[in-house]
């Protein structure tokens, strides 16, 4: 009888050493100090406001805490928000 | 900069979304492509962003599909700046003729610099460019910088490395001079192709010669007159019979001072009119095309005596993008004559410092002062001023040796003509 292993997709590409923003669709977080976040692979935003903001990505959504927080802009690719960072969590 | 022009081209709107699905209404729009920026919350139904005006027609049926209300608050860019102005024909009419004019100036040099020129003056260059055809208003198609460069090489000894080019409607000369050209007679000397002798520069007294090579043809004590033979170039080669079988021709180089006496003249008004300004002045305004300048009318007459200042500016659209229109000022400065008069005591003052500046001159040009004998005399209109001044100075100068030829066998020949 044959012994069919599982694959994990992540050990694959991770052996592959293929960009898993690409592959997965994980977003990718860039932040500048503490006043400058860019957000690539997102999903939407589900919640705005100048104190908090909640970005939808394909795992998981992105919390972001602050203060003055306003979206510079926002397409399909990106976001870039702006404003006094506090807090970055990651929500199931 | 691209990102606003491209912006301003386009077309962009600041809208308001309102609707209890303004943000799924938002993030559907971002699916479709729309790109939205600088989003400002309202309140929880409503926001303010801009995005570009033809996008609103692509996100009309996600505003339907979540019953979202959306208000155009401003309107930007060149789309709306001509809806605007449609009955307006002469605003594009003549926005189309200054890019034409912009378009045809963009061939021609308005404006020359000059880079890197210490013994050169600027206006020399611009001067002799000018008589190449590649002067300011010369068409840019017909300028042909190598040529230019090998040219200002060739017309101007001080000149050793020059680069010419145009950027925009600009042209740059750029530079590079022997300053030590003067001092550097080795330089001279060592060219083989030409032999050259040293004469005498002016009447002298010799007090000193050192030859390095040449055959010296003065010495020490001898008086000397303008143009005089000092040390030859050609060195004459005589065979058993004495007679002369071949010259060898070298560059002659000595140092030759003698004492030379200059004869010092001055002359200093016993009246004389100084032009002291009033303190009054008008400004006019100008403005240039090429070489013709418009000046604001006067209202008041101008001035009987008045000193003028002119200032203008070039318009330029870029660093190197210069056009033939000029924007200025003229300032006249009206002044009038007062009638002073020099007693015997500011007269010797002001005859001692042109005296004093006449020997700082001659000092700089490495001449020895040794003596000087200056007097002053009052006549009836003016003070003379006349005297010798006995300095002691290199008085060679390089000229090319005259070429001989070889005597033929039972002639002779002169040693120098």
């Amino acid at each position: 009888m044959k012994n069919h292993k599982k694959i994990n997709p992540e050990n694959l590409i991770e052996t592959l050493e293929l960009p898993k923003d690409l592959i997965l669709g994980m977003p990718v977080i860039s932040l500048t100090g503490n006043c400058e976040i860019l957000i690539e692979n997102h999903r939407g935003i589900t919640d705005y406001s100048e104190h908090q903001m909640i970005v939808l990505s394909k795992e998981f959504r992105i919390q972001i805490d602050g203060e003055c927080l306003n979206v510079e802009y926002y397409t399909g690719e990106s976001m870039k928000i702006r404003g006094q960072i506090h807090q970055i969590t990651f929500l199931p | 900069m691209i990102q606003f022009l491209y912006q301003k081209l386009r077309g962009y709107v600041y809208v308001r979304f309102s609707g209890k699905n303004a943000r799924r209404c938002m993030n559907l729009c971002v699916r479709q492509n729309i790109s939205l920026w600088k989003i400002c919350v309202l309140s929880e139904e409503e926001f303010c962003f801009y995005m570009y005006a033809d996008d609103i027609w692509l996100c009309r049926p996600m505003l339907r599909k979540t019953h979202t209300q959306i208000k155009i608050l401003k309107r930007y860019g060149v789309p709306f700046f001509t809806f605007h102005y449609r009955k307006r024909f002469f605003f594009p009419l003549a926005l189309a003729a200054v890019c034409l004019c912009i378009l045809y100036y963009s061939g021609f040099v308005w404006k020359i610099e000059v880079i890197g020129n210490s013994n050169i003056s600027e206006d020399t260059m611009i001067t002799y460019l000018q008589e190449k055809k590649a002067g300011f208003g010369s068409e840019i198609n017909k300028i042909d910088c190598p040529s230019l460069e090998l040219a200002i090489r060739q017309d101007f000894d001080a000149v050793i490395w020059s680069s010419v080019y145009i950027r925009g409607t600009k042209l740059i000369v750029e530079l590079q001079e022997n300053i030590n050209q003067q001092n550097d007679t080795a330089q001279t000397f060592s060219d083989p192709t030409e032999c050259l002798d040293l004469v005498a520069a002016k009447d002298a007294v010799i007090t000193s010669i050192i030859t390095r090579s040449g055959v010296p043809y003065v010495t020490e004590g001898q008086e000397v007159h303008k143009g005089d033979l000092l040390v030859s170039g050609c060195q004459e080669i005589r065979d058993d019979s004495g007679e002369v079988a071949q010259y060898y021709y070298q560059s002659a180089d000595a140092d030759v001072r003698g004492i030379v006496i200059y004869e010092y003249k001055d002359n200093i008004p016993v009246h004389w009119q100084e032009e002291s300004e009033t303190g009054q002045k008008r400004t006019h305004f100008c403005i240039g095309w090429k070489d013709w300048f418009f000046e604001s009318p006067a209202v008041f007459p101008v001035y009987e005596n008045s000193h003028v200042m002119e200032e203008y500016h070039q318009l330029h659209l870029a660093d190197n993008f210069y056009l033939p229109f000029f924007a200025g000022k003229k300032t006249y400065r009206e002044f009038e004559y007062t009638t002073q008069t020099n007693s015997e005591e500011t007269a010797a003052d002001k005859a001692k410092q042109n005296l004093d500046q006449f020997l700082s001159n001659l000092e700089q040009n490495g001449v020895q002062i040794i003596s000087k004998n200056v007097r002053m005399i009052k006549r009836s209109t003016n003070y003379v001023i006349t005297g010798e001044i006995k300095a002691c100075e290199s008085i060679a100068v390089p000229t090319p040796t005259a070429q001989k030829e070889i005597p033929q066998e039972g002639t002779t020949t002169d040693e120098h003509e």
